[in-house]
C-alpha cells in the first residue's frame, strides 16, 4: 500500500457488497452509466442485470481458500487473483474495477487478497468496500446474520438505502445502530441508490495515508445515553412527553446541576452522573412523576400515542436531562404546565454505547503521549495473532517516541501494513487506534494501549 | 544492469542477438513451437493468434478467436493442427496451414464461460479442456470422451503424464488424476493449499507443483509420498524439468532455483541458485534433449534472456535483450527459443556456446 497516493499507478478497486436486494445492481449500473470515459470492468459473484455495453462484465464463481501461512483466518479468494491476473495482462487496460459480491459473501477474504497477494498487490489497490443496507430489512438482517454484521464491519462507505421505505425515527435508529458497529465508515443516505460516485468511488479506504481521515465518531467515551440537555427552569410543575417509536421503552435521568448551563458542563455532568444511567431500570408508566435522585428509569411509551411524564420542579435552577435515544427519534419535548414547549439553554449528543447487543462494534484508543515502538509492536502482534479472527478492521495513526513522522497502519483480520507518512509538523501528536470486531474487550484493548506508553 | 554489463564488458562473445523480431501487439500469453520445427504459434492478450515462420519470423497468419484474451496454445504432435483456449466458451483447433478466413476445423465446448486451458495428449489421440471447475476429454477429432465431476474449484493447471494416458489436473485442495480411456480414476494427491501449475518430470517418477502460497510441492508418484520447498518471496509459477529428470528449475525469486532429484531426492539438499537476473524469473525451461547438457533458459522482469548449462556453472552461458518483462518462453527442437514479452514483442534466440 503505497503511502503517497497521487504517485500510485495501480488499478483501483472497489467491493461493493450488500444483502440481496440492498441495491448493489442500482448502483453497479448507475456507476457505470455515469462514469463517462472511464473504462470499468466488473466482477460478479451474484448474476444480476446489467445492461451496460462498454462495461467488461465477467461472471465468477466465489473461491475462497485458505493461506497455508499459519494462520487460520488467512482466506483469500482465488476468483479474483485469476481474473485481475488476467485482466492485468492487456495493452487496453482498466481505469477502474468494481467486485460485486455475493449478498452472503464475507469482505475477509475480498479484502485479505489485496495484503497477500504479491502479483495483485503491484498491479491493484483496493480502494474501499461499500456496503448497500437495505433501511427496511437490515434491522432484521443484523439481527440474525453474522454476514450482514461483518459486511457493516468491514465498510468504508455504508450507503443506506431505500431510506424513502421507512419513517425518519426507523432511519436515525439505524444510521445509530451501524454507527455503533462501524464508528469510521462514511455514512450515506439514499433512495434507489442515488449517490454521488465521489462518495463510493476513489476513497482511499485501504490507503494508508488516508487512515482516519475521517474522525470517527466515537473518539470520546461511549455513554449509555445518546443525548442530553440543559434547561433553566423556575419552580412549578412541569411535562416530559413522548410519542411511540423504535422502542417500548426510553430511559432517561435527570439532575440539578449547579452551574450555569453550557456544553462543556453538561460533558463534565454526564461524567458524573452515567453511572447512575442503568441498564435494567424500573419502568415507569405515563402520569408519573420523575426524581432527581436514584438511578435513570424506563418511560414506557409502549403504547401508540403520545406519553406525558411529569417534572416538580422544587426551585429555580439549571436541570439537565439525559435520553437513551435522541429527542427526535421519540419527539420528546419538555413543556410548561400551560403547553409551551421549551428549548434546552445548552445540549450535546453523546456517542452511545451499542444497545442491540450487536457483537460487532467499533473501540476508538487515543494517546496524548508518545508510543514505545517495541512496546507496540509487542503488543500488535500479539493481539492480532490471538483476536485478529474477531477483528475485522484496524486503522490507526501513532506518535512513535523518537520519530518525526506520523505512522499509520491498516489492518484486515491478522493482517496488517504500516508506514511512515508525513511529518507532525505544527500539528500536536496524538496516537488514535480504531479496532472494528467482534466482542471486542474495551477494557483489556485499553489496558494494552496505556502499557504501549513510553 | 549489473550482471548482464559485466559480461558485455568481459566480452561481447556472450551476447546472442535475436535472429529475428515480431510484435504481436499485445502482451504475449502464451508461446509454442511446431514439432516440426518450422511454425511458431503465438497467442495474446488482445486474444489473437499469431502463426509465424520460425526461421525468419515471417507472420503467415493471423486469427482473432477471442474478444479477450488468448490464454492457450498447442500444436498436435503431428504438428497438424493446433488447439487453442481463451476468453470464450470453446476452445479451437485450426489447421497447420489455415489462413485467417478459415472456420475453425473443430470447436470444443467447455461448458464455461472461459476455457483456461487446453492440451493435446503427447501421443496426440485425445484432448483435455479445463473451463471453471471441470475437465473435459475429446478425442482428437472432436468426439466428447469424458467430463468430470465439479472439483473444488477452479481447475489451475492440468498437465498430460508423457505418456499421454493420464492427466493430472490442480486445484484447491490438491491433484487430481484422470485416464480418459477408462473413465474415472480415484487417485488423488490431497495437499490442503491452492496449486497453480504442474510439472511432470520425464521419466514420470515425480510431479511437482507450484502453491499459492510461494512452495514447490512434490509427490514421487509411484507412493504419494510427498515434500514442500517453501521461502519462495513469489509464486514459482514456472517449474521445468530436464530431460533427465534430475533437475527441476522453478521460478519465483530473481534467482533461479534448481532442486536435485538425481539420487535420493532433493530433501534435506540446498538448490542450485543461479543468480544474475536482477528482478523476478518469469519463465524458465529446460531445452528437451537427451543428448547434450541440459541447457535452461530464464526471462525475467529485467527484459533479459539468459541461457544457463547449470551441471556445468552456476554463470549464465549466454544472455539476449528482450523488450519488456518477459511472459512466454518456450523451445523449439533445435536448441533455439522463443520468447514474448507484456510488451507484444516476440524474438527468436539461438543457443550456441561454440559461437
Amino acid at each position: 500500500m503505497a503511502l503517497d497516493a497521487s504517485a500510485d499507478k495501480r488499478i483501483p478497486v472497489t467491493v461493493l457488497t450488500g444483502f440481496l436486494g440492498a441495491g448493489k445492481t442500482t448502483l453497479l449500473n448507475r456507476i457505470l452509466t455515469e462514469q463517462h470515459g472511464r473504462r470499468i470492468a466488473v466482477i460478479e459473484n451474484e448474476f444480476g442485470e446489467i445492461g451496460i455495453d462498454q462495461a467488461l462484465v465477467i461472471d465468477a464463481d466465489e473461491e475462497v481458500f485458505e493461506m497455508n501461512n499459519g494462520c487460520i483466518c488467512c482466506t483469500v479468494r482465488g476468483d479474483l487473483i485469476r481474473i485481475l491476473g488476467a485482466l492485468a495482462r492487456r495493452r487496453d487496460k482498466f481505469d477502474q474495477v468494481i467486485v460485486e459480491t455475493t449478498g452472503l459473501a464475507d469482505p475477509g477474504p475480498v479484502a485479505q487478497t489485496f495484503f497477500v497477494d504479491e502479483d495483485i498487490k503491484e498491479k491493484y489497490r483496493l480502494d474501499g468496500i461499500v456496503t448497500l443496507i437495505d433501511a427496511r430489512h437490515t434491522p432484521t438482517r443484523l439481527d440474525d446474520s453474522d454476514e450482514a454484521r461483518q459486511q457493516v464491519a468491514f465498510a468504508d462507505v455504508l450507503v443506506l438505502n431505500k431510506l424513502d421505505l421507512v419513517t425518519d425515527q426507523e432511519a436515525s435508529a439505524l444510521e445509530s445502530r451501524v454507527r455503533a458497529m462501524n464508528a469510521v465508515a462514511r455514512l450515506v443516505r439514499s433512495t434507489h441508490a442515488k449517490v454521488a460516485l465521489d462518495e463510493v468511488l476513489e476513497i482511499g479506504g485501504f490507503d494508508l495515508s488516508r487512515a482516519l481521515e475521517r474522525k470517527p465518531a466515537f473518539l470520546e467515551p461511549e455513554y449509555p445515553f445518546e443525548w442530553g440537555g440543559a434547561y433553566e427552569l423556575d419552580e412549578g410543575t412541569y411535562s416530559l412527553s413522548l410519542s411511540d417509536g423504535p422502542d417500548p421503552t426510553v430511559g432517561v435521568l435527570v439532575r440539578r446541576d449547579a452551574e450555569a448551563p453550557s456544553e462543556e458542563r453538561l460533558k463534565t455532568a454526564a461524567e458524573q452522573h452515567f453511572l447512575s444511567f442503568v441498564r435494567d431500570a424500573a419502568v415507569i408508566e405515563p402520569g408519573a412523576s420523575l426524581s432527581f435522585e436514584g438511578p435513570s428509569v424506563a418511560l414506557d411509551v409502549s403504547a401508540t400515542g403520545r406519553h406525558a411524564f411529569t417534572l416538580e420542579v422544587p426551585e429555580r435552577g439549571t436541570y439537565a436531562l439525559f435520553t437513551q435515544h435522541r429527542p427526535e427519534e421519540f419527539a420528546l419535548e419538555l413543556t410548561t404546565k400551560d403547553g409551551a414547549a421549551l428549548a434546552p439553554s445548552a445540549s450535546h449528543d453523546f456517542a452511545a454505547a451499542h444497545e442491540h447487543n450487536d457483537r460487532v462494534t467499533s473501540v476508538g484508543l487515543r494517546s496524548a503521549r508518545p508510543l514505545d515502538e517495541e512496546k507496540f509492536n509487542a503488543w500488535i502482534s500479539r493481539l492480532l495473532r490471538e483476536k485478529g479472527v474477531d477483528l475485522f478492521r484496524t486503522k490507526g495513526i501513532l506518535a512513535l517516541a523518537g520519530r518525526a513522522n506520523r505512522y499509520v497502519v491498516q489492518g484486515v483480520h491478522m493482517l496488517i501494513d504500516g508506514g511512515s507518512d508525513r511529518p507532525w509538523g505544527e500539528e500536536q501528536p496524538v496516537s488514535e487506534l480504531v479496532f472494528i470486531g467482534r466482542d471486542l474487550d474495551r477494557a483489556a484493548l485499553e489496558a494494552g494501549w496505556q502499557s504501549c506508553q513510553s | 544492469m549489473a550482471v548482464v554489463s559485466e559480461l558485455n564488458t568481459a566480452a561481447s562473445k556472450f551476447e546472442r542477438p535475436p535472429r529475428w523480431k515480431f510484435d504481436a501487439g499485445d502482451y504475449v500469453t502464451a508461446i509454442a513451437a511446431d514439432p516440426r520445427d518450422e511454425l511458431v504459434a503465438v497467442a495474446t492478450s488482445a486474444g489473437t493468434v499469431h502463426v509465424l515462420r520460425a526461421s525468419d519470423g515471417a507472420l503467415l497468419w493471423t486469427r482473432k478467436l477471442f474478444t479477450m484474451a488468448a490464454h492457450g496454445v498447442d500444436w498436435h504432435p503431428d504438428g497438424s493442427t493446433i488447439l487453442v483456449c481463451g476468453q470464450n466458451r470453446f476452445a479451437s483447433v485450426l489447421g497447420r496451414s489455415d489462413g485467417a478466413t478459415n472456420t475453425p476445423k473443430l470447436e470444443l465446448d467447455g461448458g464455461g464461460p472461459w476455457v483456461e486451458h487446453a492440451r493435446y495428449a503427447p501421443h496426440g489421440r485425445s484432448i483435455a479442456i479445463a473451463a471453471g471447475k471441470v475437465v473435459r476429454f475429446f478425442h482428437h477429432d472432436g468426439a466428447p470422451l469424458l467430463e468430470t465431476p465439479p472439483q473444488a474449484s477452479t481447475i489451475a493447471a492440468i498437465e498430460w503424464r508423457p505418456d499421454g494416458n493420464e492427466l493430472a489436473s490442480a486445484c484447491y485442495g490438491g491433484v487430481h488424476f484422470w485416464t480418459p480411456s477408462r473413465g474415472i480414476s480415484a487417485r488423488q494427491f490431497l495437499w490442503k493449499g491452492s496449486l497453480l501449475s504442474l510439472a511432470w518430470s520425464p521419466d514420470t517418477r515425480y510431479l511437482a507443483a507450484s502453491s499459492q502460497d510461494c512452495s514447490v510441492h512434490f509427490w514421487r508418484t509411484a507412493t504419494g509420498r510427498d515434500s514442500q520447498m517453501t521461502g519462495y518471496p513469489f509464486k514459482p509459477l514456472s517449474l521445468s524439468w530436464d530431460a533427465k529428470s534430475s533437475l527441476l528449475a522453478t521460478s519465483g525469486d530473481k534467482t533461479a532455483l534448481l532442486w536435485d532429484f538425481a539420487g535420493k531426492g532433493p530433501e534435506g539438499t540446498a538448490p542450485i541458485e543461479l543468480d544474475a537476473h536482477r528482478a523476478l524469473v518469469t519463465k524458465l525451461a529446460f531445452h528437451r534433449s537427451h543428448t547434450s547438457q541440459a541447457i535452461l533458459a530464464t526471462v525475467s522482469e529485467d527484459a533479459s534472456l539468459l541461457f544457463w548449462e547449470p551441471r556445468r556453472a552456476q554463470r549464465p552461458v549466454a544472455f539476449g535483450f528482450i523488450d519488456g518483462i518477459g511472459s512466454a518462453l518456450a523451445w523449439m527442437r533445435s536448441p533455439s527459443v522463443i520468447v514474448g514479452d507484456d510488451s507484444g514483442q516476440v524474438a527468436r534466440f539461438d543457443f550456441d556456446p561454440q559461437r
